[in-house]
């Protein structure tokens, strides 16, 4: 099953990024080697430096539209758009330079996506050729920027796959001292008798849910300590104790490398989240204001409730269509 | 402005962990176990345990980073919203439903500003926050708790694990519904 979704993610998404791209390309969408007309504010320029000049540039909806075309143009609101405009002229006074354009907040979204194409999000820098050497009343720059070719291909290398490859090691060391640290009070609450304590008092309820698990097993423990930490949100702990409890299911499997009955009820108990104090939602509402952050507790617990009883019976009935093939398990690894 | 409620809980938050380590090891000692040589010998599985995660949470988080960088999430997005808007859904959530099995960070930056577009009292607020507190990042967890135990074949965990998600999600429109009408 897991095999599927992780194929279909990926191939879905090499698909996407392929179609985009070669729309992209096919319709030109980013005017890749076309000047664009933009004016010069003169009042605004000043002197940064040899040659160097700062001030405003603008753009009029209607030349957005003839470039890149009217949909392109759609976005924004009002006639005129302007940028900070940074010039620096190839010589004194000569009529051609580079054009650095910070792009503001209502900036046409075709022209944030080209800069963010070529690595920055707020600025598109490129060639540009002035009227007059002056920046005089009415000069017009044609403004050459960057070529755009492949962008989405080039994002989900860059964030999808390189970025994210690292993300997932991070989260995993991270992981190494609270791990430790849970690991460590386990041991001693099991060699204090007290996992299987906890595993007694709550019997009759696991027995059902887990009819494969012998009660008085320290994985029965460790879940319920999983699910104690769950349920008081205290998912630092949480984490740790699953996985615990997972080492403990995985003594009892058959099968290495196939996930158990109990495995697969235990990580759907898991992922309904069952909380009695959804405290980041909380604590997110208070801070936005609202006149009783705590109000939407009994709609998250018994939705969650409502969902860990369903999951708890569907999980059980499929259970039987996915059956353990006892020779997979010696092949490979 | 916080309620007795509110403070209650954070306390109890904010204490328990300290309280449970300090019951345990105190009962542990009256019953006689070593209690400092017991906690190194668990603590040391905390490294393997943690690196043996690694290429599971690779696999799964790149995949899914894959699939958002592309813009199909935004084109499964569209394409479902007008089905989940006819049975009463609002389609300003669907983004917010399909990312919170995914990305646990994402997910929350998303709520966040659905609440501060549409106020956090209002039906859109309140339905992101209990769709945000009754699910849990699924795929996180598939990838990490299999990923402890080497388990490579999860046959029928994340179809149940989708299924209760849909459940969840279900009940949470029918319920805010219902409680704040």
């Amino acid at each position: 099953m897991l095999n599927y979704i992780w194929l279909g993610l990926i191939v879905i998404a090499i698909f996407v990024a392929l179609g985009r791209d070669v729309s992209e390309e096919a319709t030109n969408r980013f005017r890749n080697n076309e000047d664009l007309t933009l004016h010069i504010a003169p009042e605004t320029m000043k002197v940064a430096g040899p040659n160097h000049y700062t001030g405003t540039a603008y753009l009029t909806k209607a030349e957005l539209s003839r470039f890149y075309g009217a949909d392109e143009a759609k976005p924004i609101k009002g006639d005129t758009v302007f940028f900070a405009a940074d010039i620096v002229q190839s010589q004194s006074n000569a009529k051609s330079g580079a054009l650095t354009l910070t792009l503001p907040t209502n900036a046409p979204p075709i022209m944030v996506d080209a800069a963010a194409a070529n690595g920055d999000a707020t600025k598109i820098i490129g060639k540009a050729a002035f009227d007059t050497s002056g920046f005089a009343a009415g000069t017009n720059v044609s403004f050459l920027p960057p070529t755009v070719h492949f962008r989405i291909l080039a994002k989900v290398a860059d964030e999808g796959i390189l970025k994210i490859a690292n993300v997932a090691v991070e989260l995993a060391i991270g992981l190494i001292g609270v791990m430790a640290l849970w690991l460590g009070i386990m041991k001693i609450a099991e060699a204090a008798g007290l996992v299987l304590l906890l595993a007694k008092i709550v019997k009759p309820i696991m027995v059902r849910v887990f009819p494969d698990v012998p009660p008085d097993h320290p994985a029965i423990g460790a879940m319920v300590m999983n699910m104690t930490a769950n349920f008081l949100g205290l998912s630092n702990a949480a984490t740790p104790l699953g996985l615990k409890a997972m080492e403990e299911l995985n003594k009892l499997n058959p099968v290495a490398g196939t996930a158990t009955n109990a495995m697969c009820m235990f990580l759907t108990i898991n992922t309904t989240a069952l909380t009695l104090v959804p405290a980041t939602v909380i604590a997110i509402r208070l801070t936005l204001g609202s006149t009783n952050p705590t109000d939407i507790i009994m709609p998250t617990f018994l939705a969650t409730l409502i969902s860990l009883i369903l999951g708890i019976i569907f999980t059980r009935f499929i259970q039987r269509f996915f059956p353990v093939k006892p020779t997979e398990g010696t092949v490979g690894e | 402005m916080e309620s007795p409620f509110i403070a209650i809980v954070k306390i109890l938050s904010t204490a328990a962990i300290p309280l449970i380590i300090f019951a345990i090891v105190v009962i542990a000692a009256i019953r006689k176990v070593k209690v400092y040589e017991e906690f190194v010998e668990g603590a040391k599985d905390g490294f393997t345990t943690a690196v043996r995660i690694i290429p599971y949470l690779v696999a799964m988080l790149v995949a899914i980073g894959m699939f958002r960088a592309s813009g199909a999430m935004d084109i499964l997005t569209a394409a479902i919203s007008p089905a989940m808007n006819a049975i009463g859904f609002p389609s300003e959530l669907m983004p917010l439903a399909i990312v919170r099995n995914l990305s646990g960070s994402g997910s929350l930056g998303l709520m966040t500003d659905i609440m501060r577009t549409h106020g956090p009292d209002s039906f859109m607020g309140r339905l992101a926050g209990a769709m945000m507190g009754s699910h849990e990042t699924t795929f996180y967890v598939l990838a990490v708790y299999f990923g402890a135990v080497n388990i490579k074949r999860t046959r029928h965990a994340a179809l149940a694990g989708i299924f209760s998600d849909v459940v969840a999600l279900i009940m949470s429109v029918i319920l805010v519904r219902w409680l704040f009408p």
